[in-house]
């Protein structure tokens, strides 16, 4: 069975570049490029597992991650922020926000489907 | 002929009387003539002649009283002696015309008959002695006048010619000649020769004239003929008198125009201090209105107070005879002082009779009649001394302020005058060194040789000027700058040379410090431009790495794709992949370097123990070391004072460093790392940051070398620029070392990287100091 995976990212041949890589690596992937109806995409596709990221125009990662891990029915969904924000306050911020992973771009493909599978391993 | 004598027998008495009036007016008039200036010489004589008159005169009033009268003994007595003595005077008047002549009789001679005389007289009748005085004097004496006249006249004949007295005095001389004969030959009938031949009988018996009333027209003759003369050369003595008296006023108006022209001030005084005369310029002088105001005054009252001679009183002045160039001042009128040049002279008279005849008897036994006062205003002369003095004190006074050493030196090489900074400068008395030798005053190198500055401005060199090094008591260089230049005197002549020497050694320290100071501005200005670079870059890096992180993460994830699509048959296809991999990880690199450095903004210090941070870094380093088969010798120091320090931040620093080492040692290289305390002093900081340090401050010193290649000199300057990198191609990003001395500028700290010493190998090596001003010591 194809685990699911939903990204979400503003840059959408960045979302679609990896949903074609993981879709290789046999992860069925839905990219969203605005969190704000994080909630719907969650219960239209139900995923296992979310890549997000941190800086997006309409709702920023943290927000998103704050809704995902506020409402009880989406809180243990793993979220791995995939971001370019390296900085040390944002990882801090991220983790006190119960993320699970957090991994900058650029990242090799290899690399972040040993984090995925290492996420979903750990539930 | 009887009734001639008849006629003037009864009136003899008149006849004598006329007779005596004749001899007494011929006595007036010659009295009346001014004898002594006259220029003839028989003048002289003339005072005898005077007698005779006179007292031929008496003589004859004497006869005529006793004609009157009546015989009267006592009377006929004193007839004789006056008779005598009127005869001597004739006598001795020829005798001296003759002698004034040249024919000398002696003084013999009248005494002679004299003593001839006064025998015969008391040795005969006594009443009838006249005949002798008659025959020894009046007979000669009358022979001797009338040729010493005439003689007189041929002695002075041009004069007397010009005088038309020519046939005066020749009728002169025959006239006293018959006096002679007819006074001194026709005597009282008597009883022996000649007198009982020729007597006033016999006389009268031949003339039928009395000898009386011939003697008598003949006194009146001859008193007509020196009436004559005398009023004659009277005149003359009168027009010499006239022309004197031209002269004299003449030579006075003269006396007067200088007096009163020169320019000097000129008062004559009185031997009792009273001015009796002032000229011009001392009324100028003196503010009076005229000459008159000053006659009279007090000479005394024209000096101030005490100021008048000083100690030269009049009394010392005159037994000096006199006062030169006394400088004293005038009181004017109007009270002012007019400073003076006062010569006195004294004023003498000749010392001689008839001065004091005439009346102008000197007081004293000095014939000191007055004093003379010649004074010369010096009122412009003391103004201009006073300005001349001033100058010169104000030239003295800049001369001696000036801070520059100076001397004159002349042109035999005499110092002529030094200034107070040069007696200080060489260390020598002021007034010693007038008069020496410049060379011994101030010596220089150049003394003695061409270069002699003296050498040169006399052979023309308007200015000379260079520096002098001189090694002072305590080896302090002290540097000199001297100047010279020609010394003229006031026609513009080259006298000698002017001297300025100052002391620049403080200058030249000035100067010293100066260039250092501005090369750690210059270098404190590369740190300032260095951070504000790093600034932009750190805030350029935050803002763009996310920009282009994201392109990279597609591109990435493409490649990813690719790789995993493209047939690996194709080994170009493959390298192609490979290529732009590796090209998307470096600008990762870069970005995350950029972003190191941007976020190194905020120290999150605490104490900590330096050899801990160190461990850690070369744990998480290891691996590195692992894989090159490096060895790392630790040598940290026991008991090391903990520091404030941001442990993340120094961590990084460390594998920083410590990734430099690895990439730049070979396999089986070795990395040292060494920390110590010592203080600032000894610490061998080497960049000019080290004046941040205190001396005396304890530092910590971490010491990081490798076995390298060492650093290129050309690149020692560059290595701390972001993005300078020797390894572009090998994945360096140039911003380790930056982000490097960021964090330990941070820190508050110094960073000193470079090549090892030459006796301690090949390699680089990096030193970091810390400050332990809040250090605590590790239990």
């Amino acid at each position: 069975m194809r685990r699911k995976i939903l990204i979400i990212d503003d840059e959408v041949d960045f979302a679609n570049m990896v949903k074609l890589n993981l879709s290789e690596n046999g992860f069925d992937v839905r990219t969203e490029s605005d969190g704000r109806s994080v909630l719907n995409f969650i219960k239209e596709f139900s995923p296992e597992l979310i890549l997000l990221d941190v800086v997006m125009p309409k709702i920023d990662g943290f927000n998103v991650l704050k809704i995902l891990k506020n409402n009880p029915q989406t809180m243990s969904i793993p979220v791995i922020m995939l971001t370019a924000i390296g900085t040390n306050d944002a990882k801090i911020k991220a983790a006190g926000m119960y993320c699970e992973e957090y991994v900058l771009k650029p990242i090799d493909t290899e690399a972040l489907v040993s984090k995925i599978n290492e996420v979903l391993e750990r539930r | 002929m009887n009734s001639i004598y008849n006629f003037l027998n009864p009136h003899l008495d008149i006849i004598y009387a006329v007779y005596a009036v004749a001899f007494i007016m011929l006595g007036t008039v010659i009295i009346s003539i001014p004898r002594k200036e006259s220029e003839f010489k028989f003048a002289k004589s003339l005072g005898l002649l005077i007698g005779f008159c006179f007292s031929h005169g008496l003589h004859e009033l004497v006869e005529m009283f006793l004609i009157v009268k009546g015989p009267i003994f006592l009377l006929q007595a004193a007839d004789i002696i006056i008779i005598t003595v009127a005869f001597i005077y004739l006598f001795e008047f020829g005798r001296m015309l003759l002698n004034i002549n040249k024919i000398i009789i002696g003084a013999w001679m009248p005494f002679l008959m004299e003593a001839a005389v006064i025998t015969l007289v008391f040795s005969t009748n006594f009443l009838r002695a006249h005949i002798w005085p008659r025959y020894f004097f009046a007979l000669p004496g009358g022979i001797m006048s009338g040729i010493g006249s005439i003689l007189s006249y041929l002695a002075d004949k041009e004069k007397l010619d010009k005088l038309r007295l020519k046939n005066y005095f020749i009728s002169l001389g025959f006239l006293f000649c018959f006096y002679g004969l007819l006074s001194g030959l026709v005597v009282e009938k008597d009883s022996f020769p000649p007198a009982s031949i020729i007597n006033t009988e016999s006389f009268f018996n031949l003339f039928n004239v009395p000898s009386a009333v011939v003697r008598c027209i003949w006194a009146v003759i001859i008193t007509l003929l020196m009436y004559r003369i005398m009023s004659r050369l009277s005149g003359q003595i009168q027009d010499k008198k006239q022309k004197m008296l031209v002269g004299l006023k003449k030579a006075y108006s003269y006396l007067d125009a200088i007096v009163c022209g020169i320019s000097d001030s000129l008062l004559v005084v009185s031997l009792e201090g009273k001015i009796i005369k002032a000229n011009k310029t001392s009324v100028k002088i003196l503010e009076y209105e005229n000459e008159k105001e000053l006659i009279n005054k007090d000479i005394s009252g024209l000096f101030p107070g005490k100021l008048s001679l000083g100690e030269a009183g009049l009394e010392v002045i005159t037994k000096r005879g006199g006062l030169n160039n006394y400088e004293t001042a005038f009181s004017s009128k109007k009270g002012r002082l007019i400073p003076v040049l006062l010569s006195i002279a004294v004023l003498k008279l000749e010392d001689n009779k008839e001065n004091i005849e005439a009346g102008q008897k000197a007081a004293n036994k000095d014939n000191i009649a007055g004093f003379v006062y010649v004074a010369k205003e010096i009122t412009e002369l003391k103004r201009v001394e006073a300005r001349l003095k001033l100058a010169y004190s104000e030239l003295n006074q800049i001369f001696n302020a000036n801070i520059s050493a100076m001397r004159v030196v002349d042109r035999n090489g005499y110092v002529l005058r030094i200034n107070d900074a040069f007696a200080k400068l060489a260390g020598v008395g002021k007034e010693k060194v007038i008069g020496k030798k410049c060379r011994d005053v101030w010596p220089e190198e150049r003394c003695g040789s061409d270069a002699c500055v003296l050498a040169k401005i006399l052979s023309g060199a308007k200015k000379e000027a260079f520096s002098l090094e001189v090694y002072g008591e305590n080896r302090q260089k002290n540097t000199y700058h001297t100047v010279a230049v020609p010394y003229v005197d006031a026609e513009g002549n080259l006298i000698g040379m002017l001297e300025e020497i100052s002391d620049v050694t403080s200058l030249v320290r000035a100067e010293e410090k100066l260039q250092k100071a501005y090369q750690e501005l210059k270098g404190a200005q590369a740190g300032l431009i260095q951070a504000e670079k790093m600034a932009v870059v750190g805030e350029l890096a935050s803002g763009v790495a996310h920009e282009v992180k994201n392109p990279l993460a597609i591109i990435l994830q493409g490649i990813d794709y690719l790789n995993k699509k493209v047939s690996s048959q194709d080994a170009n296809i493959i390298l192609t992949l490979d290529c732009m991999n590796n090209a998307v990880h470096r600008a990762d690199g870069i970005i995350k370097g950029l972003l190191d450095f941007s976020s190194s903004t905020e120290l999150d210090a605490k104490e900590n123990n330096i050899n801990d941070t160190i461990n850690t870094a070369l744990l998480l380093t290891s691996h590195m070391f692992v894989k090159k088969r490096l060895n790392v010798i630790k040598s940290l120091q026991d008991n090391i004072p903990l520091v404030e320090i941001d442990a993340n931040k120094m961590e990084q620093v460390f594998i920083n460093l410590f990734l430099n080492s690895v990439e730049a040692m070979p396999e089986n290289g070795t990395l040292t790392v060494r920390t110590y305390t010592c203080k600032a002093a000894q610490a061998d900081i080497k960049s000019v940051v080290s004046d941040n340090f205190e001396p005396k401050e304890e530092l910590l010193v971490i010491e990081i070398s490798d076995s390298g290649e060492g650093i290129p000199e050309e690149f020692l300057n560059r290595i701390f620029d972001p993005f300078f990198t020797t390894r572009r191609g090998t994945g360096g990003t140039g911003m380790g070392l930056a982000v490097v001395l960021n964090l330990i500028k941070m820190h508050n700290g110094h960073i000193e990287i470079g090549n090892k010493h030459k006796i301690e190998g090949k390699g680089a090596k990096a030193r970091i100091f810390l400050r332990l001003k809040n250090k605590k010591e590790n239990n």
